[in-house]
């Protein structure tokens, strides 16, 4: 049997997935560029200890970069919000982390059947029409949507999390394979994170081949606001005058940011512009336009995930097990599944209680099918 | 005298459908445009919305799906239905009771009936006429005629506290006296219940105003 060989296009994903430089690393090793530039194009193969370095550095283990080629998410088939602030580094390594997630998931789905995808293609609609008509597509009616992550789960998209290096980006999502992505940073606020995988829904099926740019993120937005939002249930619940007590108990309805409902109520012309921008300023006043204090709204986390580990858990495959088959270590797991504190998701052999996940209260519904 | 219960997955349901030339897909999608509709109503519309939006969209679906095949929409008085090609059968729609699409007690249409339904479904007892339940029909059949043909209903139920709705299609034969309501069948079939995520919005209690979303996994062998 040969011996395993370094593969150098792994020394340059996990640099950049870790969101590192070339020269930021090569001051953390006390290395040259221009050896790191030789280990990376393959020009020259790092001998045991500098292989241990940069496994310890890079925290990876040193079989990850043993395998077979890497690369990143290709970021042309990237929506990503909020991209205009983002730096370049925090893209790729979002983009890296994303690749990640794809062996995670195909990992996942040779050894199960999840729902199927049901999320169509509706760019020949107008963005509100598209909402409206995935509401029906989905027999949504007019509810408010007690959860998006479960939702979108159970319409076939795989969602995962992008956790504390990743400030700088609100959420993105792509198709792969004929299955949609998308990605939530856990950072923001629950009614932000909420809006952003409505938003992400918005590309999934607006823009799936391509066609974003700013005007297909005006066009995500104005669907997630319908989408979460429904004119029905809006008009509904409005009662004159809004005062600013009133939009922030009525924006618990969606569970949606006070400044989205307050602008959802302007386009439905339930409120005048020189309203919208009163209760804007009095808002900001209030710091809602960067958070929404004093919500008691518990963040959305996945639902599949934690059942798909409790099947594996009850055939005691723990998750130091599936990161050893991925040859990463289990913290990459965690940042992507939502830091999911369920016994079942951790390395204890033998039988335990099961905790809920921090945010699922309705594990009940929960159907694994034999 | 209980009806006649015909469950999906025997060869007897199969044929059943096959008369009636539906598919479980149509009966899906009749059910899901029937939930849809449901959810529609807001607490801003009336109090029986919901269920009147049901019922618009029972006949509708029906009409939209069956009519590009060659089914034509027909008013019986003001009763609306759809008849097949053959004019052997009439479809028509009703909301009914919890016990619709169950086995055990038979269901009720949870509206009352008045005499032109009492009219179109009297002569229901005596199908069929040959004593075979689903007979072949020669190709040069008379065309509908309200005094011959039996009226099937579908009835449907949108059960909020399972997230279901349950459809049957079934042939009535009694209304009773008292409640109005058709309350005897000769036959039922039972089609496939429809699941649906999302409660009505007109609960108001906050807690009640979401619902989960089900998932379901399935173990593959050769991993």
């Amino acid at each position: 049997m040969n011996d395993p060989v370094f593969n150098y296009t792994r020394l340059k994903f996990a640099r950049k997935l870790r969101g590192l430089t070339a020269q930021a690393l090569c001051d953390r090793l006390c290395i040259t560029t221009r050896t790191l530039s030789d280990y990376e194009n393959g020009s020259a193969e790092p001998q045991s200890i500098a292989l241990h370095k940069f496994a310890s550095v890079l925290e990876f283990p040193e079989e990850f970069f043993f395998a077979g080629d890497i690369s990143p998410l290709d970021d042309n088939a990237v929506s990503f919000r909020s991209l205009s602030r983002m730096a370049a580094k925090v893209r790729d390594a979002v983009l890296h982390k994303g690749q990640l997630a794809l062996d995670l998931s195909e990992w996942l789905d040779k050894r199960f059947e999840t729902p199927s995808v049901a999320v169509p293609d509706l760019r020949h609609l107008t963005p509100s029409a598209a909402a409206e008509t995935l509401r029906s597509l989905w027999m949504l009616g007019d509810n408010p949507i007690g959860n998006m992550v479960h939702l979108l789960e159970s319409k076939g998209v795989r969602v995962f999390s992008l956790t504390e290096d990743c400030t700088d980006m609100d959420a993105c999502s792509f198709w792969k394979a004929d299955r949609p992505f998308i990605f939530l940073n856990t950072q923001k606020s629950v009614e932000h994170s909420r809006f952003d995988a409505a938003h992400e829904l918005g590309h999934l099926v607006l823009h799936k081949h391509g066609g974003i740019g700013k005007a297909g993120e005006i066009q995500a937005h104005e669907f997630a606001s319908t989408f979460l939002m429904t004119e029905g249930s809006v008009r509904a619940y409005f009662r004159i005058p809004p005062t600013l007590n009133k939009i922030i108990a009525d924006k618990c309805i969606w569970k949606v940011a006070a400044v989205a409902y307050v602008r959802r109520l302007k386009d439905l012309s339930l409120i005048t512009e020189w309203q919208y921008r009163s209760l804007v300023v009095e808002l900001s006043k209030r710091g809602y336009r960067k958070s929404e204090p004093g919500s008691v709204l518990q963040r959305e986390t996945s639902k599949l995930i934690p059942m798909l580990f409790q099947a594996l858990r009850d055939e005691g495959i723990t998750k130091q097990s599936i990161a050893k088959d991925l040859k990463i270590y289990t913290r990459d797991i965690d940042d992507l599944i939502f830091n999911l504190t369920l016994i079942s998701l951790k390395g204890v052999t033998g039988r335990g209680t099961i905790s809920a996940p921090i945010n699922s209260n309705k594990l009940s519904k929960l159907k694994l099918v034999k | 005298m209980l009806a006649q219960i015909i469950q999906p997955g025997s060869k007897e349901h199969k044929h059943a459908l096959e008369y009636f030339d539906l598919s479980p897909a149509i009966c899906q999608e009749v059910g899901e445009k029937i939930i849809g509709a449901y959810n529609q109503a807001t607490p801003n519309d009336a109090r029986n919305a919901a269920g009147t939006y049901a019922y618009l969209a029972a006949i509708r679906s029906l009409r939209d799906i069956l009519c590009p095949e060659g089914w034509q929409p027909h008013r019986e008085g003001n009763i609306e239905m759809v008849l097949p090609v053959s004019g052997d059968f009439a479809i028509t729609a009703s909301s009914g009771d919890k016990n619709t699409g169950r086995d055990g007690r038979d269901p009720k249409t949870k509206n009352q009936k008045g005499s032109q339904t009492d009219a179109l479904i009297s002569k229901n007892q005596w199908w069929p006429p040959s004593g075979e339940l689903f007979p072949e029909m020669e190709s040069n059949d008379p065309p509908y005629d309200p005094d011959q043909t039996p009226t099937w209903f579908l009835l449907y139920h949108v059960d909020s506290i399972n997230n279901e709705t349950r459809m049957e299609l079934s042939l009535p034969i009694n209304i009773d006296i008292y409640t109005l309501r058709v309350d005897k069948w000769k036959t039922r079939i039972i089609l496939p219940k429809v699941m649906f995520d999302g409660t009505p919005i007109k609960r108001t209690n906050q807690q009640e105003l979401y619902s989960d979303f089900d998932i379901e996994i399935k173990r593959k062998v050769n991993e």
